[in-house]
C-alpha cells in the first residue's frame, strides 16, 4: 500500500466534512477515518450561529425602527383626508410625526390616523375603502 | 327578513343568542373588546370584530362603534342581550335609523317603562295594581294623615332625593306619623339637600315575583308564568325558581292577567318581564317592567319548553305567536343558581382570575349556561356572572336535591365563587320550607 496515496486522499479531504472514506481496488482496501466532528464542525457551527445572531440583531434593529400604525376605531378606512380625497401618503413617502395618514369613518364620524413618529412609509396594509376593526394595523413606518 | 345578527353583548348571554340564531339558520357576528380577546363568544360566532379597548364605554356601551360594526359586516339585526344597551331607547332608535332591526321593543316602549313614575302611572291607568301611596310630594302633616288613613298603616315616608334604601322610615300608626313627619323632612333636607317626601304603603314580608311576557306585533300577548326572585342580596338576585313556593293556580291567573293587561296597554312586542312585589297576604303590586330578556329566562324555558330567544327573534320577524295562553303548560319545577366570581366570605367582593381547572355538573335535568373554560382568564372590567346552573325536576323537593348534587359536582378552581354560599343555602331549613321574604339574606350567616 502506498502511503503517498493515503496522504494524497487525506489532503483532498481537508476542509470537507467527510469523516470516513473507503476505497477498494481488487484485494486492496484503503479506509480513512477522520476526526472532523469536533474541531472543524464546531467551528463551522459557531460561525453559523454568529451569522444567525447578526441576522437576528439586524432584524431586531429593523423591527425597532419599524412602528405599526393601527386603526383608532372600527369602520371604513380611507387613504385620503376625506372619503373622496386623494391618498395622503404613498409607499416610501416620508412622513413627519403628527401628520395625517388617513381616516377611519365610524358611522359618518371620521377619526384621524396620525403618524406617531417621523419616517418612511414602508408598508400600507389596508386598501382604500376597506372595513377595519379597532387596533388593526394600517401602516408601517420606518423611523428616521 | 333578517339574515345576519350582530350580538351586542358578551359572556354567557352572547353564546345563548348565537346558539338560538344558529338553530334558526341565521348568520352571527360577535363584537369584542381587547379584554375579551380570549372570550368564547368570539369563537362561536360566524364573524367576529374587535371594536375597542377594555372599557365598556368604549365597546359594549358605545353605540357608534356597535352600529359601525354592524354596517361593515352587513348585519341586518342587532340583539342587545341583557345589561349594557338592552334598555337604551336611543340605541333602539338609532338601529332603526340605520335600517338595522333592533331585536326588542321600540324606543317608545323602552322609554315609557324606563321612567319609574311614568311606568307606575301607565300601569295604574291600565288597571294593574300599584303600591298605594301619595300621587306626588306630600307637603303638610294633615295631607299625610289623610293619605295614610286611606291606604292604611304601615306606611313608608320616603325622601324623593333618596335612593338605595336611604331616606326611608317605616311608620306604623298616626302617632308615629305626627312625630316623624317633620324629622324625615329635616333629615331629607340635610342629607340630600331636598326636603321633598312622599308616602308609600309598607309591604310586609315582601316577595319578588315576576311574570314573563311574550308579545308579537299583531297584538297577541301571553304570559309564561312566574319566577320567584326573592333570594336577593342588595337587590342582586342569586337564586331564581319557578313555580314560586307561594303560588296558587288562582293567584297565577290573577297576576298573569294583570301582567298581560299591562303589556297590552303599551302595545308591547318582544319578550319582557313585569316585576311584582307580593305581600304576606298575597296582595301583589307592580314594581317595574324590564323590556328585555332576563338572566333568569332559562327557568321559564325549562318548565314551558319554549325557547324564549328563538321566540323573541321570530316575533321580530313578524311571525304570529304559534300558541295561545291556554296552550302553555307548566311542567315541573326549575331552579337557577347564579355562579359569580365573588368571594362570599368577603362580602361577595369580586374575585376574577384565571380558571385553572373546571368541571361542570351534568345528568338528567341539568343545564349549564356559561362562557368560561379551563385556562380562561376572567377580565376585571365586566360583571361577575360566570355560569348559570339550572336544574329541572318534577317537584321542588326533587329540584333542590338535584341542585345539591350539582353543587357537589361542580369544580371551578383558580378563583373564588359563590358556590359555597349556594351549597349552604340549599341546606337551610327556611329556604327549603319556601317561607321567606326579600330580607332573608340579611340574616343569613355563612358557616
Amino acid at each position: 500500500m502506498n502511503i503517498e496515496i493515503v496522504e494524497y486522499i487525506n489532503e483532498l479531504l481537508k476542509g470537507t466534512k467527510i469523516y470516513e472514506f473507503t476505497i477498494e481496488r481488487g484485494d486492496s482496501k484503503i479506509q480513512i477515518k477522520r476526526n472532523v466532528s469536533t474541531n472543524e464542525t464546531q467551528k463551522e457551527s459557531e460561525i453559523e450561529n454568529k451569522k444567525e445572531e447578526i441576522q437576528v440583531k439586524e432584524q431586531e434593529k429593523i423591527e425597532e425602527k419599524r412602528v405599526t400604525v393601527c386603526s383608532p376605531t372600527v369602520g371604513i378606512f380611507y387613504h385620503g383626508k376625506t372619503k373622496l380625497g386623494p391618498a395622503l401618503v404613498k409607499l416610501n413617502s416620508y412622513v413627519k410625526k403628527g401628520s395625517l395618514l388617513g381616516v377611519v369613518y365610524c358611522v359618518g364620524t371620521p377619526e384621524n390616523v396620525v403618524a406617531p413618529v417621523s419616517g418612511t412609509i414602508v408598508e400600507i396594509l389596508v386598501s382604500n375603502r376597506k372595513p377595519v376593526e379597532y387596533n388593526q394595523p394600517l401602516f408601517v413606518i420606518e423611523k428616521e | 327578513m333578517i339574515k345576519k345578527v350582530l350580538i351586542a353583548n358578551r359572556g354567557e348571554i352572547a353564546l345563548r343568542i348565537i346558539r338560538a340564531c344558529k338553530e334558526l339558520g341565521l348568520k352571527t357576528v360577535s363584537i369584542h373588546s381587547e379584554a375579551d380577546k380570549y372570550s368564547l363568544h368570539r369563537k362561536f360566532a360566524d364573524e367576529d370584530i374587535c371594536i375597542g379597548p377594555a372599557s365598556p364605554a368604549d365597546t359594549y356601551l358605545n353605540i357608534p362603534r356597535i352600529i359601525s360594526a354592524a354596517l361593515i359586516t352587513g348585519a341586518d339585526a342587532i340583539h342587545p342581550g341583557y345589561g349594557f344597551l338592552a334598555e337604551n331607547g336611543k340605541f333602539a332608535e338609532i338601529c332603526e335609523k340605520h335600517k338595522i332591526v333592533f331585536i326588542g321593543p321600540t324606543r317608545e316602549m323602552i322609554d315609557l317603562m324606563g321612567d319609574k313614575i311614568t311606568a307606575k302611572n301607565t300601569m295604574k291607568k291600565a288597571g294593574v295594581p300599584v303600591i298605594p301611596g301619595s300621587d306626588g310630594l306630600v307637603n303638610s302633616i294633615d295631607e299625610a294623615k289623610s293619605i295614610c288613613k286611606d291606604i292604611g298603616y304601615p306606611i313608608m315616608l320616603k325622601a324623593t332625593a333618596g335612593g338605595g334604601g336611604r331616606g326611608i322610615r317605616v311608620i306604623w300608626n298616626e302617632k308615629e306619623l305626627i312625630e316623624n313627619f317633620p324629622i324625615v323632612q329635616a333629615e331629607a333636607k340635610a342629607a340630600f339637600g331636598n326636603p321633598g317626601i312622599y308616602i308609600e304603603k309598607f309591604i310586609e314580608n315582601p316577595r319578588h315575583i315576576e311574570f314573563q311576557i311574550l308579545a308579537d306585533k299583531h297584538g297577541n300577548v301571553v304570559h309564561l308564568g312566574e319566577r320567584d326572585c326573592t333570594i336577593q342580596r342588595r337587590h342582586q338576585k342569586l337564586v331564581e325558581e319557578t313555580p314560586s313556593p307561594i303560588m296558587t293556580p288562582e293567584l297565577r291567573e290573577k297576576m298573569g292577567e294583570a301582567a298581560v293587561k299591562g303589556a297590552k296597554s303599551i302595545n308591547y312586542k318582544s319578550v319582557g318581564t313585569i316585576e311584582f312585589i307580593v305581600d304576606k297576604n298575597k296582595n301583589f303590586y307592580f314594581m317595574e317592567m324590564n323590556t328585555r330578556i332576563q338572566v333568569e329566562h332559562t327557568i321559564t324555558e325549562e318548565v314551558t319548553k319554549i325557547n324564549l330567544i328563538k321566540e323573541q327573534i321570530m316575533v321580530e320577524l313578524g311571525e304570529k305567536l304559534h300558541f295561545k295562553q291556554n296552550d302553555i303548560k307548566f311542567n315541573g319545577h326549575s331552579i337557577q343558581c347564579r355562579i359569580n366570581c365573588e368571594d362570599p366570605y368577603n362580602n361577595f367582593a369580586p374575585y376574577p382570575g384565571k380558571i385553572t381547572s373546571l368541571h361542570f355538573p351534568a345528568g338528567f335535568g341539568v343545564r349549564v349556561d356559561s362562557h368560561i373554560y379551563s385556562g380562561y382568564e376572567i377580565p376585571t372590567y365586566y360583571d361577575s356572572l360566570i355560569a348559570k346552573l339550572i336544574v329541572w325536576a318534577n317537584s321542588r323537593n326533587e329540584a333542590i336535591n338535584r341542585m345539591k348534587r350539582c353543587l357537589e359536582e361542580i369544580v371551578i378552581e383558580g378563583i373564588k365563587t359563590t358556590v359555597p354560599f349556594h351549597k349552604q343555602l340549599f341546606e337551610n331549613k327556611k329556604f327549603i320550607s319556601g317561607d321567606y321574604d326579600t330580607h332573608f339574606l340579611d340574616s343569613f350567616k355563612l358557616k
